[in-house]
């Protein structure tokens, strides 16, 4: 590199260094205070100066427990069947709905509302749906005979009640990013295919999906991260009952926090959740990069 | 003799829009016909036609003698190289070419075999395993070249395949296409807007405007012969002279605005009202300084080219404008008075009613 290409550079890093000082901060701050927090013993609302060193102690009493390590395969569980189902519901109803379906423009935007609804506001819409007595679940199971369910007092209805709920929820924010795919496709690339002898299964399978794979890989990853932190809905929908039958991850250091005031054992519960969700991401991105050149051709 | 490929009254209306007005058109088989037109004009139309990907309004296509006209794209025995290649960027070269023969259910050692075989015609073997993205221009066009003749069909399409090319490579692709089509033999549709492609690749050339054929002929017959103004306007390059005239005789056509008199190399037979268009290819206007210099040009830019020069001024007397092709270099005539006289051979009149062409 020349001199001046040299110097250029060194002065174009000093144009974007606040911008990227200042996304640093904002991204590591939180991350760092959490983990920090691990190692100390600190009640909230007392000083910080009153905090009290604790080493290794929370990380040891949160790994051994239990609690964390069931919580952590509820969390696994309830991800992985939500996510699978939500990704074969989202590419079916795109793939369903692709093409010049009459009314498919009001179709598309009744199947993104429930993506816009707040997470608190759902939990409340799906606990009375699953209501026992008044719920319209039970209502409209009861048209066909079939006896009324105590849905969020049984231990596996209740699992496949935050299922169903983040299934609802989720699989629009799936459908919305399979159909801008399919939507960037280039037509001519179909239209070869036909011309090769593709029909809809060879089309679909080998051509259309292939040609969004990055899509796919960057909905999966944000899917399954975010289902990984999932709170709020579980909170209001089951409060992680019975038992701990619903009771994930997040919910699980809440509940360590807010009710076991253990702040630093919380603290050291979300860094094993940090690591879940990084490995996560890290795995999704080898698989095909978003970020990389797409390998389209447009 | 079978038609390779025979288009019957075939028409294509989108709404209200007549696209492709009652078009017949028979290719021999091994034929290479090339449609040309302005943009817009349904020359793509015409082909997804031919390829199934679009279907017809009316009329019928016949594929060797058989009706394709409700078949799939792939049960016509067609292969189509698209514009912009629409190669599968998720496969390598090699998948490309062989995805038609896997789908047929080939077996494995004639899909290689036969992969090798377009791959080595092509002279694309060293990128079989790469992916489109990995590609020039060039060599994307040549695999979608291969993924058309691993197929093996009766009919190739093309549609406008060099125009993402540069100058360069499109001249070299065209003489590559005009050598592959010796060696295979088989019919085939090209679509250009380009009139050097269709000059040089068509064995006959079919000209169209809105959706309508105008002419239908060797590359020779529409340049010698236009059937119509369209044609002659259409083919050659610099763009045929166009004068308006009056007949006064059955060979003397007075030139508007000027008091020129052209003489006919031959009478006029076919009748016509006396208010025609007399059209001069620019090469067929000669600088002439003799007595036979009938028209007198005022020239306002000289180009250059080489081995000739292209005179663009008007016409003195008229303000028409008139364009010259001389040979040499006459780039210090800009801006001069020049009097051009008239090769007959060059010579075409036009009914200026019908736009027909009066002698040929
Ligand atoms: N699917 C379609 N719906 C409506 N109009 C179309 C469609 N496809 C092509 N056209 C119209 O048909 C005309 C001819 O198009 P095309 O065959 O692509 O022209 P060309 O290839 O000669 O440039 C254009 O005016 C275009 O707008
Ligand atoms: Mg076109």
């Amino acid at each position: 590199m020349s001199a001046v290409a040299n110097k250029n550079a060194r002065v174009a890093w000093l144009f974007v260094l606040p911008a990227i000082v200042i996304m640093a901060a904002a991204c590591l701050y939180p991350v760092i205070s959490a983990v920090r927090l691990g190692f100390y013993e600190w009640s909230m609302g007392t000083p910080w100066s009153q905090a009290r060193w604790a080493g290794l102690t929370s990380f040891q009493i949160a790994y051994t427990e239990p609690a964390v390590w069931s919580s952590l395969w509820t969390t696994l569980k309830f991800a992985s069947v939500s996510v699978t189902a939500e990704m074969a519901l989202g590419i079916g109803l795109a793939l369903a709905l692709e093409g010049n379906i009459r009314g498919q423009a009001a179709f598309r935007t009744l199947f993104i509302l429930p993506m816009m609804v707040a997470p608190i506001a759902v939990g409340l819409t799906w606990r009375y749906l699953f209501d026992a007595q008044f719920g319209l679940i039970n209502a409209v199971l009861g048209v066909f005979g079939v006896a009324a369910k105590g849905w969020l007092a049984d231990e596996s209805l209740a699992f496949a009640a935050i299922i169903i709920a983040d299934i609802w929820q989720w699989t629009p924010f799936v459908f919305i990013m399979v159909v801008a795919g399919l939507a960037n496709v280039d037509g001519s690339i179909l239209e070869a295919a036909r011309i090769d002898g593709a029909r809809w299964w060879t089309m679909t399978m080998r051509v259309k999906l292939p040609m969004i794979a990055h899509v796919l890989a960057i909905t999966l990853v944000m899917r399954l991260i975010d289902a990984f932190r999932v709170l709020e809905v579980i909170y209001v929908l089951t409060f992680g009952g019975p038992g701990a039958s619903t009771e994930v991850l997040s919910l699980h250091i809440y509940k360590t926090a807010f009710i076991g005031q253990k702040l630093g054992a919380a603290s050291a519960i979300s860094v094993l959740l940090l690591a879940v969700v990084m490995v996560l991401t890290w795995l999704a991105l080898r698989m095909s990069n978003p970020l990389a050149d797409s390998e389209g051709d447009r | 003799m079978t038609a390779g490929l025979e288009l019957i009254g075939v028409t294509k209306r989108f709404g209200a829009n007549t696209i492709v007005d009652g078009v017949d058109l028979a290719a021999v088989a091994g034929e290479f016909l090339v449609l040309v037109g302005a943009s817009g004009c349904g020359k793509s139309t015409i082909l997804r036609m031919i390829a199934g990907l679009e279907t017809v309004t009316a009329g019928r296509i016949l594929i060797k003698g058989r009706d394709v006209t409700g078949a799939r794209p792939d049960e016509r025995d067609i292969a189509m190289v698209f514009q912009n290649y629409a190669l599968y960027p998720h496969m390598s070269v090699a998948e490309n070419m062989s995805f038609a023969l896997s789908l047929t259910r080939t077996p494995k050692d004639e899909i290689t075999r036969r992969v090798a075989a377009a791959a080595r015609i092509l002279g694309i073997e060293a990128l079989l395993s790469r992916k489109p993205k990995a590609l020039s221009g060039g060599q994307r066009q040549r695999v979608a070249m291969g993924r058309a003749i691993v197929r093996e069909p009766s009919v190739f399409l093309f549609d406008e395949p060099l125009s993402n090319l540069d100058a360069k490579l499109r001249a070299q692709m065209r003489v590559e296409l005009a050598l592959l089509h010796k060696r295979l033999g088989k019919t085939t549709v090209y679509v250009t807007h380009d009139q050097v492609e269709a000059m040089t690749l068509a064995d006959r050339i079919v000209i169209l405007e809105r959706g309508v054929i105008q002419q239908i002929g060797t590359p020779g017959e529409v340049f010698n012969r236009p059937r119509n103004l369209f044609v002659a306007g259409f083919i050659g390059s610099p763009v045929m002279n166009m004068f308006k005239g009056t007949l006064t005789g059955a060979d003397c056509v007075e030139l508007a605005g000027t008091r020129a008199v052209v003489r006919l190399p031959h009478p006029v037979t076919k009748r016509s009202a006396p208010a025609v268009v007399v059209g001069v290819r620019p090469q067929g206007l000669a600088l002439s300084d003799t007595a036979d210099a009938i028209l007198r040009m005022h020239v306002k830019v000289a180009e250059y080219l080489g081995t000739e020069t292209v005179l663009n001024g008007t016409l003195s007397g008229s303000d028409e404008p008139v364009t010259s092709v001389a040979v040499g270099d006459h780039g210090d005539l800009a801006g001069r008075e020049v009097g051009l006289s008239i090769d007959p051979h060059h010579l075409h009149l036009f009914d200026a009613e019908s736009q027909l062409n009066l002698i040929h």
